[in-house]
């Protein structure tokens, strides 16, 4: 389950102190280590940009909502899934929460086996999901050490073009460009072309 | 059958008493003196208002006396309803009396639901709480006692909170109890400057 060294964390966040207490019990009863918030600011706060986790969100809380909380970490650096707690989990609501990638959605009264069910998908999700976060920001981190021209070049490169187009578009001796392109392989670490457009679109799936 | 009549002089002071008869005439109004009264009530003060203004009690007291047959259940209603409204009584005969009462049981229940509805919400909001913390609590105690080692602290501390929900719920429910009731809550003398910080 856990990704890299760190043990995941289950947030509970929930705005009523003796539920709150009480839905953290259960996980922490099943082996996962839990931190508690009293509010959706507090926590989104708190949160440290790295590490493996869940967060146990109430839907309707004051201040921040479960829903608005869930916004602030899908566009954070640590997005991590939230399975919903709700008093009375109604259509538009839980279509909205899906939306907007909600885990899962249990009424507070859910089964038991449910709520740690939820919690451990959320968990595998976040591994996988995190794992996959790490290996793009490693690709990305490969692209980072070019400089300027050899962005420019690497550019070019990607998009086909010929050698002799290249030199001709950038307005440099063919030879100067060869000794980029060789500054290219050897700092991000590829062997071919091929496998230099594989890692450029892992680094960066959607164009930028 | 049935008659209705404004409300005496205690009630509506400076307006004469002034019977009204409908139906067939059999229910004179020293009969229906005779005969049980049926006060009607439970009907909020913001819809007698709102009635007030667009329909007025000669209004009412015509509708009255152009219906020969109030056998018609639906009319019925709506009569006492608007006689209600206004702050008329409705006199009956004795066989009538049941079905007036019943009536009226039927318009007090009414009034009830249409209360009851956002009551109803926020009480299941307020039970949630604390009966979803004890569900988990209690939970979370058996999983712990699954262990060959349990720890004992920790399951004091659940049972102690589940008890402390259970008070919880338990007041919800004192508090609704205590709403319909016109003197059912109680009165205690405030410190203001407690109450500035609860």
């Amino acid at each position: 389950m856990t990704n890299g060294s760190s043990q995941p964390t289950v947030f509970v966040v929930d705005d009523d102190p003796s539920f709150r207490r009480a839905v953290s019990r259960l996980p922490r009863a099943a082996g996962h280590q839990v931190r508690v918030f009293s509010s959706g600011s507090a926590f989104v706060e708190s949160l440290p940009a790295k590490g493996p986790g869940c967060v146990i969100a109430d839907l309707q809380m004051p201040g921040l909502s479960g829903l608005d909380l869930q916004a602030a970490l899908a566009g954070g650096d640590n997005p991590l899934p939230v399975p919903f707690l709700t008093g009375h989990g109604d259509i538009p609501t839980s279509v909205h929460a899906i939306r907007l990638g909600a885990e899962d959605f249990l009424t507070k009264r859910a089964p038991w086996e449910a709520l740690l069910d939820a919690v451990n998908r959320a968990l595998a999700r976040d591994a996988r999901e995190g794992a996959e976060r790490t290996r793009v920001q490693e690709a990305r981190g490969r692209f980072d050490a070019l400089t300027g021209r050899e962005r420019e070049v690497l550019e070019h490169v990607l998009r086909g073009q010929l050698n002799k187009q290249i030199a001709a578009d950038l307005g440099i001796h063919e030879r100067t460009l060869r000794l980029h392109r060789t500054a290219i392989t050897t700092k991000v670490g590829v062997q071919s072309v091929d496998e230099l457009t594989q890692l450029w679109m892992e680094a960066f799936p959607k164009g930028q | 059958m049935a008659t209705l009549v404004e409300a005496p002089a205690e009630d509506r002071p400076g307006v004469e008493c002034r019977p009204v008869l409908f139906g067939s005439g059999k229910g004179s109004t020293e009969e229906g003196r005779e005969n049980t009264a049926v006060r009607p009530g439970m009907v909020s003060r913001r819809r007698r208002l709102s009635i007030q203004s667009s329909r007025s009690c000669d209004d009412v007291l015509r509708a009255a006396r152009l219906t020969d047959d109030l056998r018609e259940r639906d009319q019925q209603m709506t009569l006492a309803a608007d006689a209600a409204d206004l702050g008329l009584w409705v006199w009956t005969t004795s066989q009538d009396a049941a079905e007036m009462l019943r009536l009226h049981a039927d318009l007090a229940h009414a009034a009830r639901v249409s209360t009851m509805t956002p009551l109803a919400s926020s009480l299941a909001h307020e039970l949630n709480q604390p009966l979803g913390a004890i569900l988990r609590n209690a939970e979370a105690a058996l999983l712990l006692l699954q262990s060959s080692a349990p720890d004992l602290e920790e399951i004091r501390a659940i049972l102690a909170d589940i008890c402390k929900d259970d008070h919880r719920a338990g007041e919800v429910i004192d508090h609704m109890r205590a709403l319909p009731k016109r003197r059912g809550l109680e009165r205690v003398e405030l410190d203001r400057w407690a109450a500035r910080h609860d």
